[in-house]
């Protein structure tokens, strides 16, 4: 029955609270980034047309797959801005090839935090993990839609 | 018990400062302010855009707050480091998995352990994978399920984990030559 009580108990009052407040310091980081986020496809939306998309996303799935990788190892950035990004870019009428491509490059590839990877693991480890991300995105992303079609329908 | 993920709470993914972090929505409203002026109407039908997508979001951004304090309650940095090292095998490539997908906070925070994993005989496929499988973050996938759906969550979230290992095994082979 106090199980439990006692659980908690063994956390302590201090862990939770550090762990609360942990968690609302990372929420908050997170949360600028999220917003500026959310307007600028807000801005997005109401200025650019979905025709100006079409023009950069051609439909060919292997080159729209090229392009969303592209994107995505560029821009950086918590993760749940690049499925904002991606439900937009879905809506605009762009590939879920590029889409997905996109979403996993975004963690999977990082020209921002290159040079501190770098610093940190050596110029060949960063160099080469971030070579066999990118290419590793390509038929993932590709897998990934020809799989859902599959099942979906 | 030390329930941690130090320097996770204060860099984004390019090690950037809070500071710097808040100049972002700053210029994007400053430019609201600017096409408020050129064009108003424009400018409100943004604001309504961006107002739907904040309700969107909202619902799943509580539950990853929720899941984020547990993760910190329970898992730490040096935790996760000692459950994988240098010729682990496959067992230490399934250990990076989970400890990828467990982890928190950018992954700048993480380089320091990684380097000292390396330091102390982690292999580079083991980090590798570790690396990768931070795009697999069971707390924010309800907004991911929220805006693509269960069906290609799960997809795209196996995938993911079987590249992971293709990546581990072709950092593991290079590195050995």
């Amino acid at each position: 029955m106090g199980g439990g009580l006692n659980r908690w108990s063994f956390f302590g009052a201090s862990n939770i609270a550090s762990a609360l407040k942990r968690s609302g310091n990372q929420f908050v980081t997170m949360l600028p980034m999220l917003i500026g986020v959310v307007l600028l496809i807000g801005l997005f939306n109401a200025l650019v047309p979905a025709e100006s998309l079409a023009s950069l996303f051609t439909g060919n799935a292997i080159l729209d797959t090229l392009w969303g990788a592209c994107f995505g190892s560029i821009l950086a950035g918590n993760p749940v801005n690049s499925y904002v990004i991606g439900g937009e870019l879905l809506k605009r009428g762009v590939s879920l090839f590029a889409v997905t491509a996109l979403i996993i490059t975004w963690v999977t590839v990082g020209l921002v935090q290159l040079p501190a990877e770098m610093a940190a693991l050596g110029k060949r480890f960063a160099l080469l993990r971030n070579a066999i991300c990118f290419i590793l995105s390509i038929p993932i992303a590709l897998l990934a839609v020809v799989t859902l079609n599959i099942i979906v329908g | 018990m030390s329930c941690v993920n130090r320097g996770s709470g204060r860099e984004t993914k390019g090690g950037r400062p809070l500071k710097r972090i808040g100049l972002f929505p700053i210029f994007v409203l400053l430019f609201y302010g600017i096409l408020y002026a050129a064009a108003p109407n424009t400018a409100l039908i943004a604001l309504r855009a961006s107002v739907k997508i904040s309700v969107t979001i909202g619902v799943p951004l509580a539950l990853v707050f929720a899941v984020m304090f547990f993760l910190n309650l329970l898992v730490s940095p040096p935790q996760i480091a000692g459950l994988f090292g240098k010729g682990a095998g496959g067992k230490g490539m399934l250990l990076s998995i989970a400890a990828g997908i467990i982890s928190m906070g950018p992954i700048f925070a993480w380089y320091p352990l990684m380097k000292k994993m390396r330091e102390e005989g982690a292999g580079e496929g083991p980090i590798a994978v570790f690396l990768y499988n931070r795009a697999v973050k069971p707390f924010i996938l309800p907004v991911m399920i929220a805006y693509f759906g269960w069906a290609y969550v799960v997809i795209v979230t196996v995938l993911t984990i079987l590249g992971s290992l293709a990546l581990g095994y072709s950092m593991t082979i290079i590195s050995r030559d």
